[in-house]
Protein backbone atom coordinates (compact mmCIF):
# COMPACT_ATOMS: atom_id res chain seq x y z
CA UNK A 1 0.00 0.00 0.00
CA UNK A 2 1.32 3.42 -0.89
CA UNK A 3 -0.14 6.86 -0.42
CA UNK A 4 0.03 7.84 -4.10
CA UNK A 5 1.29 11.21 -3.01
CA UNK A 6 -1.73 11.96 -0.81
CA UNK A 7 -1.13 11.80 2.92
CA UNK A 8 -4.36 11.74 4.90
CA UNK A 9 -4.88 13.69 8.12
CA UNK A 10 -5.12 10.39 9.96
CA UNK A 11 -1.78 9.24 8.59
CA UNK A 12 -0.23 12.60 9.49
CA UNK A 13 -1.39 12.07 13.09
CA UNK A 14 0.21 8.64 13.11
CA UNK A 15 3.44 10.00 11.62
CA UNK A 16 3.54 12.64 14.34
CA UNK A 17 3.30 9.95 17.01
CA UNK A 18 5.79 7.86 15.02
CA UNK A 19 8.53 10.50 15.10
CA UNK A 20 7.96 10.78 18.86
CA UNK A 21 8.36 7.00 19.15
CA UNK A 22 4.91 6.81 20.73
CA UNK A 23 3.09 4.33 18.50
CA UNK A 24 2.64 0.75 19.72
CA UNK A 25 5.47 -1.48 18.41
CA UNK A 26 3.29 -3.06 15.72
CA UNK A 27 2.26 0.32 14.36
CA UNK A 28 5.84 1.59 14.45
CA UNK A 29 6.76 -1.33 12.21
CA UNK A 30 3.80 -0.59 9.91
CA UNK A 31 4.98 2.97 9.41
CA UNK A 32 8.50 1.80 8.75
CA UNK A 33 7.24 -0.63 6.13
CA UNK A 34 5.15 2.11 4.56
CA UNK A 35 8.09 4.52 4.55
CA UNK A 36 10.30 1.91 2.91
CA UNK A 37 8.08 1.84 -0.16
CA UNK A 38 6.67 5.36 -0.23
CA UNK A 39 8.87 8.39 -0.85
CA UNK A 40 6.04 10.73 0.16
CA UNK A 41 5.88 9.17 3.62
CA UNK A 42 9.67 9.37 3.94
CA UNK A 43 9.53 13.05 3.03
CA UNK A 44 6.82 13.69 5.63
CA UNK A 45 8.82 11.97 8.34
CA UNK A 46 11.92 13.95 7.37
CA UNK A 47 9.92 17.19 7.43
CA UNK A 48 8.51 16.42 10.87
CA UNK A 49 11.99 15.65 12.21
CA UNK A 50 13.41 18.81 10.68
CA UNK A 51 10.60 20.81 12.22
CA UNK A 52 11.39 19.36 15.64
CA UNK A 53 15.00 20.46 15.34
CA UNK A 54 13.84 23.96 14.39
CA UNK A 55 11.34 24.02 17.26
CA UNK A 56 14.03 23.09 19.77
CA UNK A 57 16.35 25.76 18.37
CA UNK A 58 13.60 28.39 18.43
CA UNK A 59 12.68 27.57 22.03
CA UNK A 60 16.29 28.19 23.09
CA UNK A 61 15.57 31.91 22.87
CA UNK A 62 13.08 31.63 25.74
CA UNK A 63 15.85 30.46 28.05
CA UNK A 64 17.66 33.74 27.64
CA UNK A 65 16.22 36.05 30.26
CA UNK A 66 14.60 34.33 33.22
CA UNK A 67 13.32 36.77 35.82
CA UNK A 68 15.31 37.59 38.92
CA UNK A 69 13.85 35.45 41.69
CA UNK A 70 13.88 36.11 45.41
CA UNK A 71 14.38 32.71 46.98
CA UNK A 72 13.02 32.57 50.51
CA UNK A 73 14.99 30.81 53.21
CA UNK A 74 14.07 27.21 53.79
CA UNK A 75 12.36 27.08 57.13
CA UNK A 76 12.25 23.31 57.36
CA UNK A 77 14.78 20.63 56.53
CA UNK A 78 14.56 19.65 52.88
CA UNK A 79 14.31 15.97 53.75
CA UNK A 80 13.25 15.11 57.27
CA UNK A 81 15.62 12.37 58.21
CA UNK A 82 13.79 9.29 59.31
CA UNK A 83 16.62 7.62 61.11
CA UNK A 84 14.59 4.49 61.80
CA UNK A 85 13.87 3.80 58.15
CA UNK A 86 15.77 0.89 56.69
CA UNK A 87 18.55 2.25 54.48
CA UNK A 88 17.41 0.12 51.54
CA UNK A 89 14.22 2.14 51.11
CA UNK A 90 15.57 5.67 50.98
CA UNK A 91 14.79 6.15 47.29
CA UNK A 92 11.07 5.38 47.55
CA UNK B 1 18.22 20.30 23.44
CA UNK B 2 18.44 21.07 27.09
CA UNK B 3 17.05 17.97 28.59
CA UNK B 4 18.81 18.13 31.92
CA UNK B 5 18.19 15.39 34.39
CA UNK B 6 18.71 16.26 38.01
CA UNK B 7 19.51 13.25 40.03
CA UNK B 8 20.26 13.81 43.62
CA UNK B 9 21.36 10.94 45.76
CA UNK B 10 22.79 12.68 48.75
CA UNK B 11 21.59 9.96 51.09
CA UNK B 12 23.65 7.31 49.43
CA UNK B 13 26.55 8.22 51.68
CA UNK B 14 24.51 8.37 54.88
CA UNK B 15 25.39 4.96 56.14
CA UNK B 16 29.03 5.98 56.13
CA UNK B 17 28.91 9.61 57.15
CA UNK B 18 25.83 9.73 59.33
CA UNK B 19 27.06 9.71 62.92
CA UNK B 20 23.77 8.25 64.16
CA UNK B 21 24.12 5.10 62.11
CA UNK B 22 27.83 5.05 62.59
CA UNK B 23 27.63 5.18 66.34
CA UNK B 24 24.69 2.82 66.62
CA UNK B 25 26.28 0.44 64.21
CA UNK B 26 29.37 0.20 66.37
CA UNK B 27 27.43 0.03 69.59
CA UNK B 28 29.34 2.93 71.04
CA UNK B 29 26.59 3.62 73.53
CA UNK B 30 24.70 6.79 74.45
CA UNK B 31 24.80 9.29 71.67
CA UNK B 32 25.73 12.83 72.42
CA UNK B 33 22.41 14.33 71.40
CA UNK B 34 23.83 17.80 70.89
CA UNK B 35 26.53 16.50 68.55
CA UNK B 36 23.96 14.49 66.61
CA UNK B 37 21.68 17.49 66.39
CA UNK B 38 24.47 19.65 65.08
CA UNK B 39 25.63 17.11 62.53
CA UNK B 40 22.08 16.56 61.26
CA UNK B 41 21.62 20.31 61.00
CA UNK B 42 24.77 20.56 58.93
CA UNK B 43 23.58 17.81 56.65
CA UNK B 44 20.21 19.44 56.25
CA UNK B 45 21.90 22.69 55.37
CA UNK B 46 23.89 20.88 52.70
CA UNK B 47 20.69 19.31 51.42
CA UNK B 48 18.96 22.66 51.38
CA UNK B 49 21.83 24.22 49.52
CA UNK B 50 21.78 21.41 47.00
CA UNK B 51 18.05 21.78 46.57
CA UNK B 52 18.35 25.53 46.09
CA UNK B 53 21.21 25.15 43.64
CA UNK B 54 19.25 22.63 41.59
CA UNK B 55 16.17 24.81 41.75
CA UNK B 56 18.10 27.81 40.47
CA UNK B 57 19.57 25.68 37.67
CA UNK B 58 16.00 24.83 36.60
CA UNK B 59 14.85 28.47 36.52
CA UNK B 60 15.42 29.22 32.81
CA UNK B 61 13.57 26.07 31.76
CA UNK B 62 10.87 26.65 34.36
CA UNK B 63 10.38 30.18 33.04
CA UNK B 64 10.23 28.91 29.47
CA UNK B 65 7.55 26.40 30.46
CA UNK B 66 5.72 29.23 32.24
CA UNK B 67 5.71 31.24 29.02
CA UNK B 68 3.93 28.39 27.23
CA UNK B 69 1.34 28.12 30.00
CA UNK B 70 0.62 31.80 30.52
CA UNK B 71 1.59 33.06 27.05
CA UNK B 72 2.39 36.29 28.77
CA UNK B 73 5.74 37.40 30.12
CA UNK B 74 4.51 39.23 33.20
CA UNK B 75 2.39 36.26 34.29
CA UNK B 76 5.24 33.86 33.56
CA UNK B 77 7.61 35.93 35.71
CA UNK B 78 5.14 35.96 38.60
CA UNK B 79 4.46 32.27 38.17
CA UNK B 80 8.15 31.38 38.43
CA UNK B 81 8.43 33.40 41.64
CA UNK B 82 5.37 31.71 43.14
CA UNK B 83 6.54 28.24 42.17
CA UNK B 84 9.99 28.85 43.65
CA UNK B 85 8.42 29.89 46.95
CA UNK B 86 6.14 26.86 46.93
CA UNK B 87 9.00 24.55 46.00
CA UNK B 88 11.05 25.73 48.94
CA UNK B 89 8.08 25.54 51.31
CA UNK B 90 7.25 22.04 50.11
CA UNK B 91 10.78 20.77 49.61
CA UNK B 92 9.91 17.96 52.05
CA UNK B 93 7.44 16.46 49.63
CA UNK B 94 9.90 16.17 46.77
CA UNK B 95 11.06 12.57 46.52
CA UNK B 96 14.82 12.36 46.44
CA UNK B 97 15.95 10.48 43.37
CA UNK B 98 13.04 11.65 41.21
CA UNK B 99 13.38 14.42 38.67
CA UNK B 100 13.23 17.85 40.26
CA UNK B 101 12.36 19.49 36.93
CA UNK B 102 9.28 17.29 36.47
CA UNK B 103 8.17 18.05 40.01
CA UNK B 104 8.58 21.78 39.38
CA UNK B 105 6.78 21.63 36.02
CA UNK B 106 3.84 19.84 37.63
CA UNK B 107 3.77 22.35 40.48
CA UNK B 108 3.85 25.19 37.97
CA UNK B 109 0.97 23.75 35.97
CA UNK B 110 -1.13 23.28 39.12
CA UNK B 111 -0.29 26.77 40.34
CA UNK B 112 -1.28 28.29 37.02
CA UNK B 113 -4.60 26.39 36.94
CA UNK B 114 -5.50 27.65 40.41
CA UNK B 115 -4.43 31.17 39.46
CA UNK B 116 -6.77 31.04 36.46
CA UNK B 117 -9.59 29.82 38.72
CA UNK B 118 -8.96 32.68 41.14
CA UNK B 119 -9.07 35.16 38.30
CA UNK B 120 -12.29 33.82 36.88
CA UNK B 121 -13.89 34.06 40.33
CA UNK B 122 -12.57 37.60 40.75
CA UNK B 123 -13.64 38.82 37.35
CA UNK B 124 -16.72 36.67 37.00
CA UNK B 125 -18.06 34.64 34.13
CA UNK B 126 -17.22 35.81 30.67
CA UNK B 127 -13.60 36.35 31.63
CA UNK B 128 -11.50 36.66 28.55
CA UNK B 129 -9.51 33.58 27.76
CA UNK B 130 -6.11 34.00 29.37
CA UNK B 131 -4.27 33.38 26.18
CA UNK B 132 -6.14 35.72 23.91
CA UNK B 133 -4.92 39.18 24.67
CA UNK B 134 -1.26 39.09 25.53
CA UNK B 135 1.84 40.37 23.90
CA UNK B 136 3.29 36.97 23.07
CA UNK B 137 0.27 36.05 21.02
CA UNK B 138 1.50 38.05 18.08
CA UNK B 139 0.83 37.57 14.39
CA UNK B 140 3.51 36.24 12.07
CA UNK B 141 6.67 38.27 12.39
CA UNK B 142 7.94 40.30 9.45
CA UNK B 143 9.94 38.50 6.81
CA UNK B 144 13.21 40.18 7.68
CA UNK B 145 13.24 38.63 11.13
CA UNK B 146 15.28 35.56 11.84
CA UNK B 147 13.62 32.25 11.13
CA UNK B 148 13.92 31.03 14.71
CA UNK B 149 12.29 34.16 16.02
CA UNK B 150 9.51 33.81 13.50
CA UNK B 151 8.99 30.18 14.44
CA UNK B 152 8.95 31.02 18.15
CA UNK B 153 6.35 33.69 17.44
CA UNK B 154 4.24 31.11 15.64
CA UNK B 155 4.64 28.65 18.51
CA UNK B 156 3.49 31.23 21.04
CA UNK B 157 0.61 32.10 18.76
CA UNK B 158 -0.70 28.53 18.71
CA UNK B 159 -4.09 27.95 20.33
CA UNK B 160 -3.91 27.57 24.09
CA UNK B 161 -2.52 24.27 25.33
CA UNK B 162 -0.50 23.36 22.24
CA UNK B 163 2.82 25.06 22.92
CA UNK B 164 3.21 23.58 26.40
CA UNK B 165 2.73 20.05 25.01
CA UNK B 166 5.15 20.82 22.18
CA UNK B 167 7.78 22.09 24.60
CA UNK B 168 7.53 19.13 26.96
CA UNK B 169 7.63 16.47 24.22
CA UNK B 170 9.74 17.93 21.40
CA UNK B 171 12.19 19.96 23.46
CA UNK B 172 12.22 18.63 27.02
CA UNK B 173 12.03 15.06 25.76
CA UNK B 174 9.14 13.84 27.91
CA UNK B 175 7.14 10.81 26.85
CA UNK B 176 3.47 11.38 26.05
CA UNK B 177 2.55 9.78 29.37
CA UNK B 178 4.91 11.97 31.39
CA UNK B 179 3.76 15.11 29.58
CA UNK B 180 0.15 14.08 30.23
CA UNK B 181 0.92 13.66 33.93
CA UNK B 182 2.61 17.06 34.18
CA UNK B 183 -0.22 18.82 32.37
CA UNK B 184 -3.06 16.83 33.91
CA UNK B 185 -4.52 15.84 30.55
CA UNK B 186 -5.19 12.44 28.93
CA UNK B 187 -2.38 10.85 26.91
CA UNK B 188 -4.61 10.88 23.82
CA UNK B 189 -4.87 14.65 24.14
CA UNK B 190 -1.08 14.91 24.19
CA UNK B 191 -0.95 12.85 21.01
CA UNK B 192 -3.56 14.92 19.18
CA UNK B 193 -2.10 18.23 20.36
CA UNK B 194 1.35 17.24 19.13
CA UNK B 195 0.00 16.47 15.69
CA UNK B 196 -2.22 19.55 15.70
CA UNK B 197 0.67 21.82 16.71
CA UNK B 198 2.91 20.41 13.97
CA UNK B 199 0.23 20.73 11.29
CA UNK B 200 -0.44 24.32 12.26
CA UNK B 201 3.22 25.28 12.38
CA UNK B 202 3.93 23.71 9.01
CA UNK B 203 0.90 25.38 7.47
CA UNK B 204 1.91 28.74 8.93
CA UNK B 205 5.50 28.35 7.74
CA UNK B 206 4.28 27.33 4.30
CA UNK B 207 2.00 30.37 4.22
CA UNK B 208 4.94 32.65 4.96
CA UNK B 209 7.04 30.90 2.33
CA UNK B 210 9.58 29.75 4.87
CA UNK B 211 9.09 26.03 4.44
Amino acid sequence: MTTNGVISEALLDRLSAYVDGELPPGEMAEIEALAAEDAGVRAEIAALRALDIDIAAAFEADLADPPAIELPEMAMPAQPANENAPPASWWR
Amino acid sequence: MSNVRHTIAYRSCDSVSDPVHWELGRGVGPINSLAVHVSLAVRHTDTQNKFRTDLVACLPRLHRFGLTLTRNRADADDLVQTVCEKAIQNADSWQVGTRLDSWLFTMMRNTWISELRKRSVRVGAGQEDAGESDALNTPVTPEDEAYGKQLLGLIHGLPEGLSSVLLLVSVEGYSYQDAADILGIPIGTVMSRMSNARKRLRAALAATGTQ
